[in-house]
């Protein structure tokens, strides 16, 4: 391995521009590539290059391992980033990649492969020491020794997809007269989503907080941890709100989980920047899967240890050695990240993709905004609904709890609904001020009708407004064309924007 | 009426939000079929609710609950009070700024729609797609009795499943889609037919 000249981008969104940013630093020539519905995204303008997928689903596009060698090898690229989500997990895209002759930004195929399968990294997360969820060991199959074993294991039971993730392929079953149904459900799910149907079972832990270890190893078998990072406050299995460190867990315990995180990555000669999944409650830790990627969420541990993951990742691609040993990471202060989706939280957090007409977005000290979007953009309702992610740092959790309520009430994204009001209720509820987070905390707090009421009051004060001062409040009543308005607006130079 | 004019307060404070939300003040609940009620859509933020309005006691009801804000014009913005909630509205070269925040704000009377029939046998409601995506599921199948609020599927748009519920009670008549179909926004997916009785 060789220094690395031109990186491409296997991604996009807001993902695809935080990584550009870091290989502009690293003063490699950055290639992106985009569908032709996301021709004109951030990412596709800020790289220093950029190629066409042509136009499709996600499978055509994105998902397109031929397409995308191709093009790495038309552009001369030398390395691939995958980002999250997409083929960032794909062990036959890395091979497809390394076999192409570039570099992978990732951790070794062989490492993907053994944790790709969450029953096989089950069992190295056994072997490193670290505590497993009761489980099967083995797919189970929609017959008689399924309940068999579910009895074994004790219900509710977690009807689990071997080879699912981000949130889908999973169901979680009470009692045993719903669990062939359950497994015959989720393994038919799995076959389309994933491609593969195997299924297991696992506990089902009730309000458990969702705690990670952030991850770091280089090709020479070093490896750090940069702490944890709790994911709790979640929606249909998918994470809304993230924050370093996590209110609930000690030094020691983040030391005692943090070295056994290192001893798996160690075993399974691990590369790159990884994450393991715990589910934790009252003191016990139990291991849930390691994602090999990069993470959404990866900000928050960037802001509390203030070091820069994606530019670590290209290094370590490179073949550098690891720039920080153990104790160059040190936690200070507390990180709270808020992705914002184009999603109604009042109608079931449906997404509502359309067009931004106007964004304001937050700035100053301690806050930082990750986004592709920006005036006039069209969120594609092909790819999924994060329109960008609110990260801010504080001294302390509360300082940092107060800094993002100020900064959403700032964020102001028009066109469409956003979840922005969501994380201003859930910031100002007082059960997690004291740090009282688990899973389920949405339906505990019942935050959903509280959104309903501050919205309808919201609504009921800027009409009584509008109906008072009609003519001065609501300039775009107008029901002439906008060419019309526009010759208005240009000959008394107002409005001009 | 004679109240002393709040200082300009941009935004909800957190503590007085959290206040708030651990108390959960109930408004009052009126009807708003009154026929002293005119009704308006109003758009903010791209989300859509219809409010009946009083135009003689200034009142607003929303979802059956009653807002009765106390407007005040201070130096060219505006303070709307209800209790000790108060928001500041700034209209400024064609924009609109709510608590300091910009944003989309636009109302109009409701046409005059039809009294609403009674839902009777042989009625029908035929559900369509809210916006693209890949049906990847069903909870029902043709001639399944179905409650109102009731999944009827799931279906798969910006990598979340999106469940599909029925408004009215009755039987499945017709699906016109399989699964794994992609479907477009407003794309027909299942008609149900209210059960004669």
């Amino acid at each position: 391995m060789s220094e690395l000249n031109r990186l491409l981008i296997a991604n996009r969104g807001e993902i695809a521009v935080r990584i550009i940013r870091a290989a502009k630093m690293m003063e490699m020539d950055t290639i992106a590539v985009y569908s032709e519905q996301d021709k004109h995204s951030m990412h596709s303008r800020l790289a220093d290059d950029a190629k066409s997928l042509g136009y499709g689903t996600s499978k055509d596009t994105y998902l397109n391992i031929d397409k995308l060698i191709k093009l790495a090898e038309d552009c001369r690229a030398d390395a691939i980033h995958p980002g999250y989500g997409f083929l960032s997990e794909r062990a036959d895209f890395a091979q497809r990649v390394v076999d192409a002759g570039f570099s992978w930004v990732g951790p070794p195929v062989d490492a993907i492969k053994k944790l790709g399968g969450k029953l096989e990294s089950r069992k190295i997360a056994a072997e490193a020491g670290i505590p497993v969820t009761p489980g099967t060991d083995n797919p189970v199959l929609p017959d008689q020794d399924a309940v068999q074993l579910a009895k074994e294991i004790g219900f509710p039971i977690m009807v689990k997809a071997a080879y699912g993730g981000g949130g889908l392929g999973m169901q979680v079953v009470r009692d045993e007269d719903e669990l062939i149904s359950a497994i015959k459900r989720t393994s038919k799910q799995a076959e389309s989503a994933f491609g593969r149907s195997e299924i297991f079972l696992e506990r089902f832990v009730e309000k458990t907080r969702h705690i990670e270890f952030q991850f770091m190893a280089d090709s020479r078998g070093n490896v750090v941890h940069l702490g944890e990072r709790e994911c709790s406050i979640q929606r249909r299995h998918q994470k809304l709100i993230e924050e370093a460190p996590s209110p609930a867990i000690n030094e020691e315990e983040r030391e005692r989980v943090g070295s056994l995180v290192k001893k798996l990555a160690k075993n399974v000669g691990y590369v790159n920047a990884g994450t393991a999944e715990f589910l934790y409650k009252d003191g016990e830790f139990f291991f849930n899967e390691v994602n090999a990627r990069l993470q959404v969420e990866h900000p928050v541990t960037e802001m509390v240890t203030g070091k820069d993951l994606v530019v670590e990742q290209l290094r370590i691609a490179s073949g550098k050695r690891l720039s920080w040993r153990q104790k160059d990471i040190q936690i200070k202060g507390h990180a709270i990240e808020m992705r914002i989706n184009a999603e109604d939280p009042l109608n079931n957090f449906n997404p509502c993709p359309g067009r931004v007409s106007n964004s304001v977005l937050p700035v100053g000290f301690g806050v930082r905004f990750d986004t592709h979007i920006y005036n006039n953009y069209e969120v594609p309702y092909e790819y999924d609904s994060l329109l960008g992610k609110l990260i801010v740092h504080g001294e302390n959790r509360l300082q940092a709890i107060y800094r993002a309520y100020y900064a959403l009430s700032e964020l102001a994204i028009t066109g469409f609904p956003t979840n922005a009001a969501f994380h201003r209720v859930v910031l100002a509820n007082k059960n997690f001020h004291k740090g009282n987070t688990s899973t389920s905390f949405i339906e505990e707090n019942n935050v959903i009708p509280y959104i309903k009421e501050a919205f309808n009051r919201r609504v009921a004060a800027a009409f009584l407004t509008g109906i008072r001062s009609s003519k001065m409040i609501l300039p775009n009543r107008s029901q002439n064309s906008n060419w019309k308005d526009l010759g208005r607006r240009e000959s008394s130079g107002r409005g001009l924007s | 009426m004679n109240e002393e004019i709040e200082p300009r307060t941009t935004v909800t404070p957190i503590k007085k939000a959290s206040k708030f939300q651990r108390e959960r003040k109930s408004t009052k609940v009126i009807d708003e079929n009154d026929p002293r009620f005119k009704k308006y859509d109003v758009e903010l933020n791209g989300r859509s609710v219809q409010i009946s309005y009083d135009k003689t006691t200034d009142e607003v009801v929303i979802d059956g609950k009653l807002y009765n804000f106390h407007v005040t014009e201070v130096d060219g913005y505006f303070i709307a009070a209800m209790g000790d909630h108060t928001y500041t509205i700034e209209h400024h070269d064609g924009q609109i700024f709510l608590e300091g925040r910009l944003i989309e704000f636009n109302f109009k009377a409701s046409a005059p729609k039809l009294v609403r029939k009674k839902i009777k046998s042989g009625d029908e409601e035929i559900i369509g797609a809210p916006l693209p995506g890949q049906v990847v599921g069903f909870s029902v199948k043709v001639g399944d009795k179905v409650t109102s609020g009731q999944k009827i599927l799931t279906l798969e748009a910006m990598k979340m499943q999106n469940e599909i519920n029925c408004v009215i009670t009755g039987i499945v008549e017709e699906i016109y889609v399989r699964e794994g179909d992609l479907v477009k926004t407003n794309d027909k997916l299942v008609r149900i037919v209210v059960e004669k009785e």
